[in-house]
């Protein structure tokens, strides 16, 4: 009984459902506390009546005889009838809630989702050529998600939107969703990054928090823009302090199974009020890695491994992914599956960038890695990346 | 009801049934709800076909011209096919006619009955015959399933590195996404094959049916089992007589 | 229900257990008790095997860090929802149950084709010995949905899990075929329709679903094979083909499927209710013909599993409404079951914890599909634990119970044995308990966002998961404690009297256990299945 005061508990504590930031939420947890509540009227009646019945009507004698009731039409038909109605306005109430969800506005800002094994890439096609791993959007304004596959079947879900559909590879799915407010994450609130390991663990000693980054990267993007807007524009109303900017998060799963690593394939949702989002666009637009990692090879390497989505495969820590780790992976003896073996130099990262099936170490499954990683550093610019990465990777001993 | 071990029965009526009435009728209605099921079998693939026919409809026009189907063949297989479901039914109606005392009349229909099997038997190898010269023919030029498809005179493309097939490869290398012949000659074989492998299985079973009559079975109060293969063989024909328009008759 | 006279003519002691000896009187019988002995114990086995699956994901999903690799805990997720629906959940009532009962229900010897039934029997056993293949060769990873294109290209044992489930479906289609003909040509004279046991019916409109249904997921599975083999292109988006074509193919089956699993549960328990409160069914004709609307229903409504799939929104708005179609014949046989307990004779017996235990199960189960069934609760409930809760609630509980339910019920006719009342008892309350202690927890997970067939999941859901399979492993104890119960009363159970339940359907009108050839003289039906207040039950089976 304890456990059941327990789940009880906390159940009270944090409720049923998530909080509801966006503005179709409310409708739909509407929907679900008039079933929860018909289903628990329900529940009590029938059980209620049983239990009773199986208390009051106990047998007594093995001889009594019982009532001979063969049917009752009256009641036969009331309690056909009647549910009948509940559940009629249940459909109605769901699907007037989701055709709401299913017609964006015409005003709404387009966001491409593209999904793969094992991560989430968002781009902002009307916005500029950029590319994110969060999806970052303005609050109280209308989005709309194009989304597709680069290979099998995902879904895009974010519970605190209560928005979710199946991402598909041959042809784009459209949802959108609108917030409410910007919830500030809780203490305890943990969230992926997607440059770090999953919280498979407690932080380590001494290293940076593995859980919420808090959108740590969005905010000094959106900091150091309005540092250099401000030089123009003094009554500018930003903030080049990254701890005062406010920015609500909220999580994304994948949730159409997709192999390995589904569990992993995470995002997170950062909501900036409409100036700061502004200000990330121009970030965005202006971001040059080359500029921004001037003199640091290695930093460029970090920033190019979590665009290209190595990270979603490749830990820096030591934690075994769905291919290996890079830590301690410079100038290492590897084994492959076919038996052969090799050392871990520049020659073997580049190989494994261009041509991921010529060899695949040993315990690790063929075909893992996708080929065409490397145009993810953009046009021109694959051979400097690729050298970046091996920089990159000769950092983590 | 009086006790069962009194009871006479004759030696081809189960022991757990009462009369050959219950027996016939029993069987008759086991054979029906095995064709519903076959035919359930195959509307699947039938859905598989409105799919891909929604999907790539050039396709199947373009297979037409340039007759990549041979009508001919498949009349011909149409007309066998129905000729074989007539002999199996003269089968049925000679079993029918056969006294349940041996005499020389019911040694004739008998007779009759066995010919007419192994006639339907050769006419469904005929079908065979003629399909094995199709699929031969197919595995020659290269119009085969899926991975398998280098048909030279319409190629696709093929991706080496990913294995995607992208579609048909038009004049000046432009890749037609809409043009899926390697769709539609797996949808062919899978169709047609099945098909094929339960016209094999008839051959057998009505084979079977005639090695029985040979020795002597089958009388008008017992020959649920011809009837019921009968029911069976009507229905490949049918499905065939479905097929051939959908697969080789296509506008 | 009728007449029948004793074993009187037979030499004491010989029924369908020791009539004939050896294994290859079993594995070649066409006896159909024998097959369903078999059957049985087949299926527990498979269970025990799907159990520990089972208990391999709630260990996992105890904490939130990973114990196994992602690929193991994919592959254990997938099997154990593989065994369970194609080897345990679709036969568990009908193969083990229905055949050993429905032949003695109907006043008939045997099914109307017996040497087929063994057929069902060898082709059920072919086809589990591909799953078992498929577990030595590694696993297999793509859920037990096998959803494109994730199944067209994983590495793993993919085709012989495909074949296995193939074969399966022939098993299931043939019982199927013989039971439809056994009840319309088989019956005990006087047994009209209307007089036919509920257990019956439903098995009857079981068995249609079984013939229509399970030859498009044979064609499905077809495809699937070749396409993974040959590269066809029709469900692989890579080669042309689309995934949610696979869907729309693979829930046309596995939706009626799921009413395969629960009609016949709901037969035992209209069969188990009105014995254990010595009293009518409360509407026949309303069970009766509820089951068969269930099952014709259960056909056009697949789509509610692709609500969000990208199927579009108008047909998403027609499955929804038809969806809710088919819980209003569900609640009018709960109401009737609870209704027929009103002023009877209630036995607090383990069979009837069952029953009650269902009931409860059952409706949470039921209640639970309304807000999936509901399109604006759906988008956020699908692909949750919220979901993988609804279904355990349904297809697991309420099929397990009902199973086990059946098993006590008709225990003392296949085995002519007694098993111990007070454990049985004991643990019938002690798996109710664990049971829900394991899914409730999972409603709240799903409801809060978790996402199903998740190896790792974020800290916050971690109380409920924690929850969850604490109750997991309780209820597996459990399960184990009947089993004892039961190996208890095959080697010191007291001996059972003909009639312990006093039951009025045909098979109670026979020894226990019965005879090779069930019955001595034909029985004729004369009175209803449910004439309790009506006849004397102490001598229920006055010779006529």
């Amino acid at each position: 009984m304890i456990l059941f005061h327990w789940m009880f508990d906390a159940v009270a504590d944090e409720g049923y459902l998530p909080k509801a930031a966006s503005t179709l939420a409310s409708g739909v947890d509407d929907t679900f506390m008039f079933i929860w509540w018909c289903c628990v009227v329900f529940f009590i009646a029938l059980m209620g009546a049983m239990f009773y019945f199986v208390v009051a009507y106990k047998q007594k004698d093995e001889n009594e005889k019982t009532l001979d009731l063969k049917g009752h039409h009256t009641l036969e038909l009331v309690w056909s009838i009647f549910p009948s109605f509940l559940l009629i306005a249940m459909f109605v109430m769901g699907f007037q809630q989701y055709v709401r969800s299913t017609i964006p506005p015409a005003e709404a800002l387009q966001v491409s989702v593209i999904g793969k094994k094992w991560d989430w890439t968002f781009a902002y096609p009307t916005l500029g050529t950029f590319t994110s791993r969060d999806l970052v959007v303005p609050n109280q304004e209308p989005v709309r998600l194009e989304m597709i596959s680069q290979d099998v079947l995902h879904s895009f879900f974010v519970p605190d939107f209560r928005m979710k559909k199946d991402v598909l590879p041959n042809r784009y799915t459209t949802q959108w969703f609108e917030t409410t407010e910007m919830y500030e994450p809780q203490e305890g609130d943990k969230f992926y990054s997607y440059k770090f390991s999953f919280p498979d663990a407690e932080p380590k000693e001494g290293s940076t928090d593995l859980y919420s980054s808090a959108g740590q990267d969005v905010k000094e993007a959106v900091a150091s823009q309005c540092a250099k807007e401000k030089k123009n524009n003094a009554a500018l109303e930003c903030s080049t302090d990254a701890t005062q900017i406010k920015v609500g998060l909220h999580q994304v799963f994948c949730t159409e199974y997709c192999g390995d690593s589904h569990s992993r394939m995470l995002a997170k949702v950062v909501v900036l009020s409409p100036v700061d989002f502004d200000l990330w666009v121009k970030s965005q637009n202006n971001f040059d890695p080359d500029e921004k990692f001037k003199g640091n090879v290695s930093a460029l390497g970090e920033y190019y491994a979590g665009k290209a989505g190595c990270t979603a495969c490749h830990s820096n820590d030591g934690a075994v992914k769905t291919g290996p780790t890079w830590k301690g992976l410079w100038d290492a003896d590897r084994k492959f599956a076919d038996g052969s073996t090799g050392k871990a130099n520049a020659d073997y990262i580049r190989e494994s960038i261009l041509y991921p099936q010529a060899k695949v170490v040993e315990g690790f499954p063929a075909g893992g890695m996708p080929a065409n990683l490397h145009k993810a550093f953009g046009q021109g610019k694959e051979e400097a990346g690729i050298l970046a990465i091996i920089e990159y990777i000769k950092t983590l001993q | 009801m009086s006790s069962e071990h009194a009871h006479h029965h004759p030696h081809y009526q189960a022991h757990h049934f009462h009369t050959m009435e219950q027996q016939n009728s029993s069987n008759k209605l086991g054979m029906w709800a095995f064709l519903v099921q076959e035919l359930l079998f195959f509307s699947g693939l039938f859905m598989a076909y409105i799919a891909t026919r929604y999907f790539y409809g050039e396709t199947f026009t373009e297979v037409q011209e340039r007759n990549l189907l041979s009508i001919p063949m498949g009349f011909t297989n149409t007309i066998v096919l129905l000729t074989s479901s007539l002999t199996m039914a003269l089968a049925v109606r000679e079993a029918q006619l056969i006294p349940t005392l041996e005499n020389d009349e019911s040694k004739k229909h008998r007779k009759n009955m066995m010919v007419l099997l192994v006639v339907t038997a050769v006419l469904a190898c005929v079908f065979l015959v003629i399909k094995y010269f199709e699929y031969s023919h197919k595995l020659h030029v290269g119009t085969l399933p899926g991975h398998f498809y280098n048909f030279a005179e319409w190629p696709v493309y093929k991706d080496e590195s990913t294995g995607r097939i992208l579609g048909a490869i038009r004049e000046g290398g432009i890749i037609d996404v809409e043009s899926a012949p390697h769709i539609f000659f797996s949808l062919y074989f899978v169709m047609t094959g099945t098909h094929g492998l339960h016209v094999v299985i008839g051959v057998g079973v009505i084979l079977w049916l005639a090695l029985r009559a040979k020795r002597g079975e089958f009388n008008q109060e017992n020959y649920s089992a011809v009837e019921n293969v009968g029911l069976y063989w009507h229905l490949v024909d049918l499905i065939w007589i479905f097929l051939f328009p959908l697969m080789y008759l296509v506008q | 229900m009728s007449s029948a006279s004793s074993s009187a003519e037979h030499s004491a002691g010989t029924n369908y257990l020791n009539a004939k000896k050896g294994i290859a009187s079993w594995l070649l019988t066409v006896d159909h008790k024998r097959i369903g002995i078999m059957y049985m114990i087949t299926i527990l086995s498979f269970f025990l095997i799907g159990g520990l699956f089972a208990m391999l994901v709630r260990y996992e999903l105890l904490d939130a860090a990973p114990t196994l690799t992602a690929k193991n805990y994919n592959k254990a997720f997938t099997l154990h929802g593989a065994i369970m629906v194609f080897l345990v959940l679709v036969p568990a009532i009908p193969a083990s149950i229905g055949n050993f009962v429905l032949p003695l229900m109907l006043g008939a010897k045997d099914v109307a084709f017996p040497k087929l039934n063994l057929l069902s029997f060898h082709i059920y056993i072919l086809g589990s010995l591909f799953l078992v293949y498929t577990l030595a060769a590694g696993g297999v990873d793509t859920g037990w949905t096998f959803y494109t294109p994730y199944s067209a290209n994983t590495d793993t044992s993919v085709i012989s899990a495909l074949a296995g489930a193939f074969i399966l479906g022939f098993s299931s289609i043939l019982t199927g075929l013989n039971f439809i003909a056994t009840i319309h040509k088989m019956r005990a004279p006087g047994m009209t329709w209307r007089k036919l046991p509920l257990f019956l019916w439903a098995i009857y409109a079981t068995s249609l679903i079984q013939i229509l249904a399970t030859p498009v997921i044979a064609v499905t599975l077809v495809l699937l094979m070749v396409e993974r083999g040959l590269g066809i292109g029709i469900f692989d988006p890579a080669l042309g083909g689309d995934p949610v074509l696979f869907q729309h193919f693979f829930w046309f089956y596995s939706h009626p499927v799921v009413y395969v699993m629960i009609l016949p549960a709901f037969g035992v328990i209209s069969e188990t209710i009105t014995i254990n409160s010595r009293k009518h069914i409360f509407g026949y004709m309303a069970i009766a013909a509820s089951s068969v609307a269930i099952a014709a229903v259960g056909f056009i409504v697949w789509g509610h599993h692709m609500f969000l799939s990208g199927q579009s929104e108008a047909l998403g708005a027609i499955f929804s409404f038809i969806t809710f179609g088919v819980a209003v014949p569900t609640a009018i046989k709960v109401c009737s079951w609870i209704a027929t307990l009103y002023k009877g004779s209630i036995r607090w017996n383990t069979v009837m914890i069952y029953t009650i235990a269902f009931l409860w199960i059952f409706s949470i189960g039921g209640l639970t599909g309304l807000p999936l069934a509901t399109l604006a609760t759906d988008v956020h409930l699908h692909d949750t634990y919220f979901v993988v809760a609804h279904f355990h609630y349904t297809m697991m509980g309420g099929v397990l119970f009902a199973l086990i339910a059946a098993i006590h019920h008709w225990w003392p006719k296949m085995t002519g044995k007694m098993f111990n009342e007070t454990a049985g008892r004991i643990f019938a309350i002690f798996a109710f308990i664990s049971y829900n202690l394991t899914f409730i927890p999972q409603f709240i997970a799903g409801t809060r966002g978790m996402p199903r067939r998740y190896h790792e999941y974020l800290p916050q859901f971690q109380d409920m998961q924690f929850l969850s399979s604490i109750g997991a492993f309780a209820f597996g104890i459990s399960l184990f404690c009947v089993l004892g119960l039961w190996i208890h009363s095959l080697l010191k159970g007291e001996k059972a009297p003909q009639n312990p339940w006093g039951g009025l359907t045909l098979e109670w009108a026979t020894a226990t256990p019965p005879i090779e050839h069930n019955f001595e003289e034909q029985p004729i039906c004369t009175s209803g299945p449910y004439d309790f207040p009506e006849i004397d039950v102490k001598e229920p089976m006055a010779a006529k």
